[in-house]
């Protein structure tokens, strides 16, 4: 390590000011970050600070990400062999899947990185961390047969038109892996919906639509039994069918506190509460199946613990992140019951509540502002 | 004290039976006691329980060596600035307590009782307190003085490590697990400047009906009428010192606030 440490030293000044790499300092700044932690020391106020920084936080998240990733491989590799009508062992099965699906998060990751260190090289800042989430988020919310010049495409516009248009990470507006699918999603409808591409290499003879789309063409006795779709036997997405592997990530999250418990438990409610209302209202046979077995369903959980919390464009108030994760559960059930164009809701919730975090935010902020004025008139203060 | 305000004297005490009967046999004062960690020993956060501040209120406080260098003065007819120092920190041998004069310098008193290593000399505590030299003097309000370690150090892969050794306000280091551990914490920032990214965090350790983080982007985007909304007037820089030692984009809050602070009075007087 000391040998690193001192050819890294001997070369760094080149790209310093002055230097005659200096138009490559962030690139050279991330890579020396990645590898030693700074030795930068505090200059005033909190002399000591926290162990933890960004790349902690990411990390973690990427942690509790591998739980859906590694049994979204399985059963890639499961649903294909089924829908083939072969018997593989538990190990053919992962590793069709691995092949299948790391070229998509190479490819997410090679896409997003170079457009986010090229961001950052211009801008002159430092790399952000935000992307090692995100490249694995995109991966995991895909079909497990994208093409990959599809992942790239949508991976670009997602970094590029979702996050640094506005300033990078921790200044997007919308969560920028579900950019990514909703750009898939209108730009490529055919490829993204319908019967043809939740199973890889699948013979035409079988219908591998998933249970959201057999439900939504008045095919509810299609869908699958609640156990499948909790352990995660099901056409989907690549990280979302399992609701016992999200369940792992979501408790490490919960642990770690990196992700709002607040957020999950209101989407989770807010979910179960438009079900209910279904189940009362019970208009048609998809309004009939239980509230909870819309939790398990399709991108629900997933959403709930790896999107919707998502700090940046979640609502940053304690009372906001109630609203907010409520309302998320809520519409998207309702998205998903109702909407004939949109098969899956979760998406499209997120988004749509992402939107209005700052709005439920600036309610919030502003009832603290009047309780304070209130107090400042009844003291006969003249307002600001 | 009472003929130097006519407001109302409020003196503020450790709820613990150890407090002194001096403080508690005051005469012509409030007395209210106080609870539990830090911050409840500081100013704001006291006032704030008694009497939340309003825009236009004044308060100003001592603390009680300097109400016994004001009660000298009027017993002696001298200005007689001696105060007792704390001397603190990982780094120093023995800690111990000095009687010097308000702001002195401190090389007698570290000297010969400091570790080996590089050192981070602070007047104050480490959450708050100044960096000065070996050779430094201590502030005028300071009555402690603490010594730790410089961090300027580069660590391998800091960030994976599982972090037996690592003291953290999150649970995302083994260290969570053992919580009788001790650490000895240095000036390391441990990590780089990034934009805010989490949230819901400040509010546990920031014990205002204040919303820190919109507070914080207000002063940065010098919105003046927007910091007076959001309870400007009831803070201080060092009430956000618990933040800005938790703060995972490593941002430099205390100096912020500070900044606003000073706009503030620039812009009202």
């Amino acid at each position: 390590m000391k040998g690193l440490r001192r050819y890294l030293d001997k070369i760094k000044p080149a790209f310093e000011k002055g230097g005659k790499l200096e138009k490559l300092h962030s690139t050279f700044e991330a890579i020396e970050a990645f590898i030693f932690v700074s030795n930068r020391v505090t200059l005033t106020g909190s002399h000591i600070r926290d162990a933890v920084d960004l790349k902690r936080t990411m990390s973690i998240v990427v942690l509790a990400l591998m739980p859906p990733l590694l049994f979204g491989m399985w059963n890639v590799g499961y649903q294909h062999f089924i829908a083939n009508g072969m018997e593989a062992s538990l190990w053919q099965n992962f590793w069709f899947g691995f092949l299948q699906v790391l070229p998509i998060v190479i490819v997410s990751y090679v896409t997003g990185l170079a457009i986010e260190f090229g961001f950052a090289q211009a801008r002159g800042h430092e790399v952000n961390e935000g992307f090692l989430v995100t490249g694995m988020l995109i991966p995991l919310i895909m079909p497990p047969d994208v093409p990959l010049w599809m992942v790239a495409v949508s991976t670009a516009f997602a970094v590029i038109f979702g996050k640094e248009v506005f300033g990078g990470t921790g200044m997007n507006i919308l969560n920028p892996a579900l950019t990514a699918r909703a750009f898939l999603f209108f730009a490529y409808p055919k490829e993204m919906s319908g019967d043809k591409v939740w199973i890889v290499d699948k013979p035409d003879a079988f219908s591998g639509a998933t249970p959201m789309g057999d439900a939504m063409i008045d095919q509810v006795d299609k869908i699958p039994s609640p156990m499948d779709m909790f352990l995660g036997f099901i056409p989907g997405s690549v990280g979302e069918t399992s609701t016992v592997a999200i369940i792992i990530g979501a408790l490490i999250l919960l642990f770690t506190g990196v992700a709002s418990w607040r957020i999950m438990l209101s989407v989770v409610v807010g979910g179960l509460v438009m079900g209910w209302i279904f189940n009362l209202l019970a208009l048609n046979e998809y309004m009939l199946i239980p509230a909870w077995e819309h939790l398990i369903m399709g991108g629900f959980a997933f959403g709930a613990v790896y999107m919707a919390t998502d700090p940046v464009t979640a609502t940053q108030t304690i009372k906001g992140k109630y609203i907010y994760g409520f309302l998320i559960g809520f519409f998207a059930v309702m998205v998903r019951v109702f909407n004939p164009a949109f098969p899956e809701g979760m998406m499209m919730a997120i988004l749509f509540m992402n939107v209005f975090a700052p709005l439920i935010d600036h309610y919030v902020v502003q009832a603290n502002i009047r309780k304070r004025r209130k107090r400042w008139q009844k003291k006969g203060i003249p307002d600001v | 004290m009472r003929k130097l305000t006519t407001g109302k004297i409020h003196l503020n005490v450790l709820d613990d039976t150890a407090t002194s009967q001096v403080f508690l046999g005051t005469k012509g004062v409030q007395i209210s006691r106080f609870t539990g960690p830090h911050p409840t020993g500081n100013i704001s956060t006291q006032v704030s329980r008694i009497d939340p501040i309003n825009k236009g209120d004044v308060i100003w406080y001592l603390r009680p060596q300097e109400v016994l260098m004001i009660g000298r003065l009027f017993l002696s007819g001298k200005y007689d600035a001696t105060k007792i120092y704390a001397l603190t920190g990982s780094m120093i041998r023995q800690p111990a307590y000095y009687k010097s004069l308000a702001g002195a310098c401190i090389h007698d008193m570290v000297n010969n009782n400091t570790l080996e290593g590089n050192a981070r000399y602070i007047s104050g505590n480490v959450l708050t307190g100044t960096k000065i030299g070996q050779n430094g003097y201590a502030g005028f309000y300071d009555s402690q003085i603490t010594v730790i370690p410089e961090g300027d150090y580069y660590e391998f892969l800091g960030w994976a490590d599982p972090g037996l050794n690592k003291y953290s306000f999150y649970n995302q280091f083994l260290s969570r697990f053992f919580p009788t551990k001790k650490f000895s914490l240095d000036t390391n920032i441990h990590g780089g400047a990034r934009a805010f990214v989490m949230t819901g965090k400040y509010e546990k350790v920031f014990p205002f009906d204040i919303f820190p983080m919109q507070l914080i982007k207000a002063i940065m985007i010098e919105d003046i009428d927007l910091m007076e909304n959001l309870g400007i007037y009831e803070i201080d820089a060092e009430d956000f010192a618990l933040i800005e030692f938790i703060e995972t984009s490593k941002i430099e809050i205390q100096s912020i606030v500070r900044n606003g602070l000073n706009l503030l009075y620039k812009e009202t007087t």
